[in-house]
């Protein structure tokens, strides 16, 4: 085994070796200047290696499972549920969308809030340049990236048994998956920031907190604003899909609906929750524009 | 008065920036430390509010042994000496006023702190700092939307607004043009006058030095070469503390 590692860390490098002379350039008085190796051919070939092995352990096999014919067979089918629902449409249905639709919108606030409040103190202590050598910064990293391994709709999963059904679950999961995601991308703005200010509020005599509060927080206040709206965005969208584990909202009555076929009423449901979405997509665009 | 009494530093990546130091200042004087880049002017002045601290030595402040303050003792002490710095260090995105005042953060109520709420008294101060250095009619401007020199106003206008009695300027005209460089320096030169503060100015720029300041040291690496007043300053001297003649870019008016 190691003889082999050596034997392909030699090829490699015998390689980059021989390849020097394509990167050298020769200018008029004999000056030679050679560009560093660019590791980026070889991680597309491994990328485009990885995705044909991937591609044949899967497309190919659902092909040769169930031949060619019975995929194209299929797409229409697709179009006849789509076709239903434009058929079927039912707008007295819109008067039932409403509580759901209502319901949801409260879920996405109430948990987009309370995840946003209690991810920008933990996101001050996951950040290295704010926290200096301390250790602490790593061990909220390695959780936060633990929360993150699980979507939204598997805590919902996991409060249900816990807590039951309801809208309190839809809030409890949003809560965790805003916290993990809001955290992770302020600690990365945080890190990125310009430490002059925070060192010179420092040597006025200031505390961490008083310096963080004076000099970090005016650089990243609308950066934060604007991650909590996109946030919320996203919670909106996903709240179709927390129905489906009963936590409230819009999702249930489209679980439902769809279920007993009625597809008059999901498409209802389907427009209703689309033109939410689009309100505030654009009414939070037009914000962010203005906060950055 | 500050005391250097042996100071030695040597970073962790082993450099010796500085080696047996020793030094008075006397309040009120204004001191420009010169030399090549690397030859411990920065470290120097960064030792007297304990940016850094010592290897071997101490530092004495007022009857403050340095070294060994910490933690709130440091933090009162830093009070009293403000620093200026070559890159400016403003908070970005926000007003002017609200980067002096930002020098105010420890005197207050650490809630209305927290909370960003300033007192009358506070703006006011801040505000009439900012009239000592001439910018007054910038103040609810953002900070980077100011040119350099500007700027560098208003880093000084923050610095007055703690009230200190030493100010410590890391090579505080740089990255300036040398007619704003020149501007800056007078502004400290009056600073000095009018106030009485101690100042400590790192500087490259020889001319400057010798125009503004009243006394003038010199380091090669780590060592004190030169240390006196402006006016004994020859040809010589400027080679041992800069290890060659003289070139164009040690001079900021360059037909002197």
């Amino acid at each position: 085994m190691k003889t082999l590692c050596s034997k392909i860390s030699n090829l490699f490098k015998n390689f980059i070796k021989r390849n020097e002379r394509y990167r050298t350039s020769v200018l008029d008085d004999g000056t030679n200047i050679t560009r560093p190796f660019s590791y980026a051919l070889i991680i597309f070939a491994v990328v485009a290696i990885i995705f044909v092995y991937f591609w044949n352990m899967i497309v190919t096999d659902f092909f040769d499972r169930f031949g060619f014919q019975f995929f194209v067979s299929s797409i229409p089918n697709f179009f006849t549920i789509i076709q239903k629902m434009v058929v079927q449409v039912n707008w007295s249905y819109f008067d039932k969308v409403v509580a759901p639709l209502v319901d949801t919108i409260k879920i996405s606030i109430i948990g987009t809030l309370l995840g946003a409040i209690f991810s920008l103190p933990v996101a001050i202590l996951a950040s290295q340049n704010i926290m200096g050598k301390s250790k602490i910064p790593n061990i909220i990293k390695f959780f936060l990236s633990i929360i993150r391994t699980f979507p939204t709709l598997v805590y919902a999963l996991i409060f249900s048994f816990i807590f039951g059904y309801g809208t309190f679950i839809g809030v409890l999961a949003t809560i965790i998956f805003t916290f993990s995601i809001i955290t992770k991308m302020m600690y990365e703005i945080i890190e990125t920031i310009d430490m002059g200010a925070f060192i010179a509020i420092e040597a006025t005599g200031a505390t961490k907190l008083q310096a963080f509060r004076a000099a970090v927080i005016p650089q990243i206040i609308g950066r934060f604003y604007s991650i909590i709206l996109y946030n919320f965005e996203i919670n909106l969208r996903a709240s179709a899909i927390l129905g489906f584990v009963n936590a409230g909202g819009i999702g249930i009555i489209m679980n439902d609906q769809m279920a007993l076929m009625k597809y008059g009423n999901v498409a209802v449901i389907v427009l209703a929750l689309l033109a939410v979405v689009i309100v505030v997509q654009n009414f939070s665009q037009y914000l962010r524009r203005r906060l950055t | 008065m500050i005391e250097f009494q042996n100071v030695s530093k040597t970073y962790a990546n082993g450099v010796e920036a500085l080696k047996n130091i020793s030094l008075k200042i006397e309040p009120g004087e204004f001191v420009a430390i010169i030399g090549l880049s690397g030859a411990g002017k920065s470290t120097l002045i960064k030792l007297v509010n304990k940016m850094i601290d010592v290897t071997d030595g101490n530092v004495i402040v007022n009857g403050l042994e340095i070294p060994d303050l910490r933690g709130k003792a440091l933090r009162q002490y830093r009070r009293h000496v403000g620093m200026v710095f070559q890159s400016f260090n403003l908070i970005n995105r926000t007003s002017v006023i609200n980067n002096v005042l930002a020098a105010r953060v420890p005197d207050i109520n650490p809630l209305f702190s927290l909370l960003g709420i300033f007192t009358k008294a506070d703006k006011l101060m801040a505000l009439e700092s900012l009239h000592k250095v001439g910018i007054l009619e910038k103040a609810y401007i953002r900070a980077d939307q100011l040119s350099g020199g500007q700027q560098q106003r208003v880093a000084l206008a923050r610095t007055l607004a703690q009230n200190p009695t030493i100010i410590l300027a890391d090579e505080p005209v740089a990255s300036l043009d040398p007619i704003t460089a020149n501007q800056i320096m007078k502004d400290f030169e009056r600073i000095n006058q009018t106030e009485k503060i101690t100042i400590l100015v790192n500087m490259h720029h020889v001319d400057l030095a010798l125009k503004y300041a009243s006394r003038v040291i010199g380091i090669n690496k780590g060592e004190i070469v030169y240390d006196g007043g402006t006016d004994d300053i020859t040809e010589d001297i400027l080679k041992t503390i800069y290890g060659r003649e003289l070139t164009d870019e040690d001079i900021m008016f360059k037909d002197k």
